[in-house]
């Protein structure tokens, strides 16, 4: 599956989902202050596990910072 | 749309405190999280001003980022109000506060669209459209539009637009 995650192309195993995107990225699933996007739309942290990735995912993964 | 606020509590039995949407903060002051160069400091910061309330921001995830600031926060007996600072449009600002939604699970926010990013000023004109927004995709951004709490901020940037 060929995705981009937070900007950079990403070759992700056949049937990736969001919850093994954030496993890659060292995301525990039940971090504070995580979201996720796909194709724009935001996926709730209990669809995780349940939405797959295909190639042109554009898959944004966002934490909080202090800021503002 | 009047029935769904919630209730106010009286402002004659409690009228020193500041009541925003039915929660009631004994502190005016609402510190922004950007700037302080360790948690460490946030989190004293917190505790010698007594802020009740904390702006928080989102970006693109950086794993190598230790902690999360909201462990800071709670620890530090702080409500969060997520922003859309680093927003330029009200596209942006909408998409940022329905992942601020989601990440933060509130949906208090403080609405920010800049005009420019060296002063950071706002840009009043691209502050007017993110409520039409929430009303048009209101299925996906809140399922009760009126407890999304827009806070505009208006003042005319000199800077040009984009």
């Amino acid at each position: 599956v060929n995705a981009t995650v937070n900007g950079e192309a990403r070759v992700l195993p056949a049937g990736a989902t969001v919850a093994s995107v954030l496993e890659m990225l060292d995301v525990a699933p039940d971090a504070r202050g995580i979201a996720v996007a796909v194709d724009g739309e935001v996926v709730a942290r209990s669809r995780w596990d349940a939405t797959s990735l295909c190639d042109g995912s554009m898959v944004e993964v966002v934490a909080a910072i202090g800021g503002g | 749309m009047s029935a769904d606020l919630p209730d106010l509590p009286d402002p004659v039995d409690e009228p020193d405190r500041l009541v925003i949407a039915g929660r009631s903060f004994s502190s005016r002051l609402i510190l922004g999280t950007g700037g302080f160069v360790n948690h460490d400091l946030l989190a004293a910061a917190c505790r010698e001003a007594r802020v009740e309330l904390c702006t928080v921001a989102l970006r693109r995830l950086d794993p190598s980022t230790p902690g999360s600031i909201l462990d800071v926060l709670d620890e530090a007996g702080v409500e969060v109000l997520p922003n859309t600072a680093g927003c330029f449009t009200a596209r942006d600002a909408v998409a940022t506060a329905r992942l601020a939604r989601e990440a933060f699970g509130t949906d208090w926010l403080k609405l920010e669209v800049i005009g420019d990013d060296r002063t950071l000023l706002p840009d009043a004109v691209e502050l007017v459209p993110p409520p039409r927004s929430w009303s048009t995709t209101a299925s996906s951004c809140s399922p009760t539009p009126p407890t999304t709490r827009c806070w505009h901020v208006g003042c005319r940037t000199s800077a040009a637009r984009r």
